[in-house]
Parts: structure tokens; C-alpha cells; sequence
């Protein structure tokens, strides 16, 4: 076997390696149960002038975990969004194609724009039915070029360079209207049990991407007024995003969004943790800063020295 | 930048309601920050950075001694060229046009950068290169960069030594003092304006004007007016010599395809001075140490 590993020896100890490295070399000459595998966070190249070796290069930064002849990298720090299935992940159409709708979910341009298939929505009044040649031409009434969805991981193709197939099969996951989109980079987002909670005294609905996407909207309150006895369950979200996304925002409504909003992005500025408990706990330090010091105002919480102060238990 | 109806219409309803997306009202400005000086190649440099960190641009002025045009000999030059960083999606490409023709001809006195008539004359080149542009209103950043950058320009003493003297034939010499002590600033620098932006967005009949937008309330507007102001105001002198003087406009430019009717320009100038005259834009070099003693420097 001439594979020659740096991390063979000793596996207690972690190796770093950078993009570009090379981490292992074999030569192909050989019996093929003797190379390496390529796991994540690697690709092979062959150098044609030493003969027919073959080396495996690190296209990451990270630390190398080997199991037997499997060698993957597991990277330092996720800045680029690395799908898993099951994500909640919010993003824009970017395209509508013949079955298909491209997504884009990711604000770095080196990630690739995932795919939601016309299979994976839910067709307006819920019936479950195979989808016809008109319903594909109609697509673009359901899901329009610039629409921000709220979406599942439904696949992550491997062979494709990681692409991500999304499905949009629950009545959790909609079209988003009516609020407001922070980015924030997506290491910022722990993944946890549930990704859309009620914050503020249920007062503002937050759907926390793990892409780093966060949608802020008020929160959908069921009015009795609209709903008949003959509805279906389908018929009755169909009729609340409706509700929810024509009816006009309060002023008092917009500054808890704004005020939210700029929490969020105090917490991106000093590169702290996104969680929905640090986000509520700067929100009210605001709250209380405005009170004690009748000085910030909303847009003034993104000003240094106030950022500083309003993140002070977050920074170690 | 695409962006959905129901977001755009989310933002213009904010503007109309006097909150917008990040709590300001119409007329708010974002902070500033900037630091001089990094570029050690060059005669004055500016880096300027939202304090959100989306945009960020570096400006560098090189100077250099240049045969004038035979039609304006005794005239100098200015050149403000704009480049960005690699893989940089939302690149604009009149922003170079734009930036000269709004702001090369108010920047400084040409005839005082001139040495000798038909021989020597400065020629300044403004390097103008923006690293992220995510936060919109990428002009107004462009040009509170040039105007720092400006102000701290210094270029090195210049001795003409006339002709027929010390050799150097029927043509003038110079001698270049290299001593940094004995370069001056360019004169007439603290009068450098600075450009506003306002966006229009459409709501009903009469248009939502604002100033300072971020690239989603960008994506929204129908029109974009740039007004170039000059604010008279030498950044140290200002507190000791409080002048109540308006600031003055020294030039209009729409942004853009699209009509926009000749009567709003009159509400557009006078919402642009009524702005500026709450103005936050702050340029201060200090809040960046507060930012590097207070935050782990990310990204």
C-alpha cells in the first residue's frame, strides 16, 4: 500500500489542513481495495507526471477525520451553508423552469442554488393529485421570480456538488409575505427542535433558517370571523396567509419588527450566536435603555458604543 | 437584486409610516466610519465602512506631475477611476461616470494645482475601490471616502527653478522637497461635497422620498436623484467657527431610465436640505479603535 496519510499515526492528535493541501497520495497502479476514499471536504486529483498517482487534496479548512480509508475534512468554521436534510431553509426564487422552481439560499455566490420541484408543493386547495401540464404552466402563479419561501431540505444530492432538493409538503412552510428578511451568516444559526417560534409576548412570529436566513412577520392570529364549518384544514391556511398578507401593519407592530430586526443584526455585528433567547434578551436591554436613558431610538441601537453596550453579557 | 411585491410593498408602507425596515425615519442618515491614512504608497487614503459593515470602500489619492493639455495649460487634473473586488455581483457600472462627472469639476480649484504654467501641473488620480456594496447607496459612500480621503491629502513642496538656470536648458526644473514636514494640503480641500442620494418610491400618487437607502429599499425605488452638496464643513473648524450657512447644491443627476416629473426636482432638493441639515452622517477615525478594542474583527 503506498498511501501515505499524515494522519495515520496518530489519530488523538488534530490535523489541520487548508485548501489546497494535499492529505494523501496513491498510486492507481494498484489494487483498488488499497486507496483511499474521498469523503466531504476533499476532492482527488491525478498528476499525470509521476506515473498514474493519485492525490487527495483538502478543499477546505478544516480538521481531518478519518475513518479506516475514508478521509473527510470537517470545517473549521460553516460560513457557507452546508445542507442537511431536514433544515428549515428560507430563500428566493430565483428562476421558475418547466417542473422546477431554483431557489437561491445562500448570499455567498460560491453555493449552489437549490431546486424545488413542482412535486414538492402543496397545490392550492391541499388535494393530493399528480400534477398536470397545466399546473406546470401555471407554476409561476403559485411561486414567482423574487418570492421568499420558507422551505425544507428534502435532499442533498451528492454527487451534485451538494445541490439541495426542497419540498414544501406541510402547512408550516409558505410563502413568506408582509415582514421583514435579516441575513445573517449561517453559523450563526444553531440548529435546534423547532425553527419557528413566538417571540415578544406572541406578538411577532420568527422563522430562524438555518441558512441564515431569518424571517420576522407578525403573528398569524386565527380569526373565527372568516373561517366556515366546511372549510378544510388546507382551505383554512390558504385563507390566513391570505389574511395575514393583506392586512396593513400597525406602527406599533413595525417598531417591534424594526427594533427586532436591528437586535439581530447587533448580534451578526459582533458575530455572536443568533439564538432566539440572545435576540429577545437584546431586544429588551434596548427596551431598557430607552426607558433609563430616554436616548436610543430605534435606528440608534446600530450605532457602535450602543451595539457595545447592548451586547455586552454576549462577548466573552 | 430582485425582491418580491409583498417586500417591497412591506418597505415603501414603512417609509410612508416614517419607520422603516431598521427604525429610522425618512430623513435619517446611517453612521459612517472611516480611517485615514492606510495606504502608505499614497498622498491621502481613506478607508469608510457602514457600522453594519455591508459596505465598505477604500479610497486612495496618488498624485503626479504631468504636462498639462495645450488648451488649458495652466490647469491640473482629476481622475476618479472605480474598481471592484473580484466576485463582487452587484457592480455598477456607471458608477465611475457617474462619480467624475458629479464631482470631479466642485472637488478642488484646478488652476491651484498648477506649478508651472505649460510645463508642470498635478494631476490627482482618485482610486475609489469597494470591497462590499451589500449595504446600498453606494455613491454617498464613494463620495464621503473622497472627501476624507481629501482632506488628508498632502502633496510634497515643489521648488520651480526657472529656466535657463541651474542647467536645466530652455525648459523650468522642479526640486521635490522630500521631507513629509514640508508637504502641504491642497488648497481649497475642505469645500469638498459630498453626495445624497434620494430614492423615490412609489405609493399611490405622490412618491416616498428617502435618503440613505439600504439595497432592498433600493430595489424598490422608481427613481434615484443624486444631489451634490457642498456643507462647508472643515471637520476639526466647524465647532470653534459656527456658520449658519446653508449648504448649497452644486449639481442634480437622475439616476437611471424613467421619466420623473420636472416639479418634483424643487421637492427633492428641498427634502435633501432639510435632511442634511439633521444630517448623522459622523466621519470619525476614533470609533474605529472603539470597534477594534471592543469586537474580535470577523470575516
Amino acid at each position: 500500500m503506498t498511501t501515505t496519510t499524515p494522519s495515520s499515526s496518530s489519530l488523538s492528535i488534530a490535523h489541520l489542513v487548508i485548501p489546497g493541501q494535499v492529505i494523501a497520495t496513491s498510486s492507481s497502479n494498484n489494487n483498488k481495495s488499497d486507496r483511499f476514499l474521498r469523503g466531504h471536504g476533499t476532492y482527488v486529483e491525478s498528476s499525470s507526471n509521476k506515473g498514474n498517482e493519485e492525490r487527495l487534496i483538502s478543499s477546505v479548512c478544516g480538521i481531518i477525520h478519518r475513518v479506516n480509508k475514508l478521509i473527510t475534512v470537517i470545517p473549521y468554521n460553516e460560513s457557507i451553508y452546508k445542507g442537511n436534510v431536514g433544515d428549515l431553509v428560507i430563500g428566493r426564487i430565483s428562476s421558475v423552469s418547466s417542473s422546477r422552481w431554483t431557489v437561491i439560499i445562500s448570499n455567498s455566490s460560491c453555493m449552489k442554488d437549490a431546486q424545488l420541484p413542482l412535486s414538492g408543493v402543496h397545490l392550492p386547495g391541499g388535494v393530493q393529485r399528480l400534477r398536470t401540464k397545466q399546473d406546470s404552466l401555471n407554476m409561476s402563479t403559485f411561486l414567482n421570480i423574487g418570492d421568499l419561501i420558507c422551505s425544507e431540505v428534502h435532499k442533498v444530492q451528492q454527487n451534485d456538488g451538494g445541490s439541495l432538493s426542497l419540498h414544501t409538503r406541510s402547512h408550516k412552510y409558505t410563502k413568506l409575505e408582509n415582514g421583514i428578511l435579516v441575513k445573517v451568516p449561517s453559523c450563526l444559526i444553531a440548529r435546534r427542535k423547532s425553527h419557528i417560534l413566538s417571540m415578544i409576548n406572541n406578538k411577532i412570529d420568527v422563522l430562524w433558517g438555518v441558512n441564515g436566513n431569518i424571517w420576522l412577520q407578525r403573528a398569524n392570529t386565527t380569526s373565527s370571523a372568516s373561517a366556515s364549518a366546511s372549510d378544510t384544514i388546507a382551505d383554512l391556511q390558504e385563507k390566513m396567509r391570505l389574511e395575514h398578507s393583506t392586512t396593513p401593519i400597525s406602527l406599533e407592530i413595525r417598531c417591534i419588527l424594526a427594533r427586532l430586526r436591528n437586535s439581530i443584526e447587533c448580534l451578526r455585528i459582533v458575530h455572536t450566536m443568533c439564538t432566539p433567547e440572545n435576540t429577545e434578551s437584546v431586544y429588551c436591554k434596548s427596551l431598557q435603555l430607552e426607558t433609563t436613558m430616554h436616548t436610543t431610538q430605534i435606528a440608534n441601537m446600530l450605532l457602535p458604543e450602543n451595539i457595545i453596550l447592548l451586547t455586552n453579557e454576549f462577548r466573552s | 437584486m430582485s425582491i418580491s411585491t409583498s417586500e417591497s410593498k412591506f418597505i415603501i408602507e414603512g417609509c410612508r409610516d416614517g419607520c422603516r425596515v431598521d427604525g429610522r425615519s425618512r430623513k435619517d442618515f446611517r453612521l459612517y466610519s472611516s480611517v485615514v491614512g492606510d495606504f502608505a504608497l499614497s498622498c491621502g487614503s481613506a478607508r469608510i465602512f457602514l457600522a453594519t459593515k455591508e459596505t465598505h470602500v477604500l479610497v486612495s489619492i496618488k498624485a503626479e506631475l504631468v504636462v498639462p493639455a495645450s488648451s488649458s495649460p495652466s490647469e491640473g487634473t482629476v481622475e476618479v477611476h472605480v474598481d471592484y473586488m473580484q466576485g463582487n455581483n452587484n457592480r455598477d457600472d456607471d458608477l465611475e461616470s457617474t462619480l467624475s462627472n458629479l464631482l470631479v469639476p466642485h472637488l478642488v480649484d484646478k488652476k491651484k494645482l498648477c506649478i508651472a504654467p505649460d510645463y508642470f501641473v498635478w494631476k490627482l488620480n482618485i482610486d475609489v475601490f469597494v470591497i462590499t456594496s451589500g449595504g446600498g447607496s453606494l455613491i454617498d459612500a464613494c463620495s464621503h471616502g473622497i472627501h476624507t480621503a481629501l482632506q488628508k491629502t498632502l502633496l510634497p513642496s515643489i521648488t520651480v527653478v526657472p529656466a535657463n538656470e541651474g542647467g536645466g536648458g530652455n525648459k523650468p526644473t522642479v526640486q521635490v522637497d522630500s521631507d513629509i514636514k514640508a508637504a502641504e494640503c491642497i488648497p481649497g480641500v475642505e469645500n469638498v461635497p459630498i453626495i445624497v442620494t434620494v430614492s423615490l418610491l412609489k405609493h399611490k400618487k405622490i412618491p416616498v422620498m428617502i435618503v440613505d437607502a439600504t439595497s432592498e429599499e433600493e430595489a424598490c425605488a422608481f427613481s434615484k436623484v443624486h444631489v451634490v452638496l457642498d456643507r462647508d464643513e472643515s471637520s476639526s473648524s466647524s465647532s470653534s467657527s459656527k456658520k449658519d450657512r446653508e449648504p448649497m447644491i452644486c449639481a442634480l443627476h437622475k439616476a437611471g431610465g424613467g421619466a420623473l416629473p420636472f416639479v418634483l426636482l424643487q421637492d427633492v432638493t428641498s427634502f435633501v436640505l432639510e435632511a442634511s441639515s439633521s444630517s448623522r452622517v459622523v466621519v470619525s477615525d476614533s470609533l474605529h479603535h472603539l470597534l477594534q478594542d471592543n469586537f474580535s474583527i470577523q470575516q
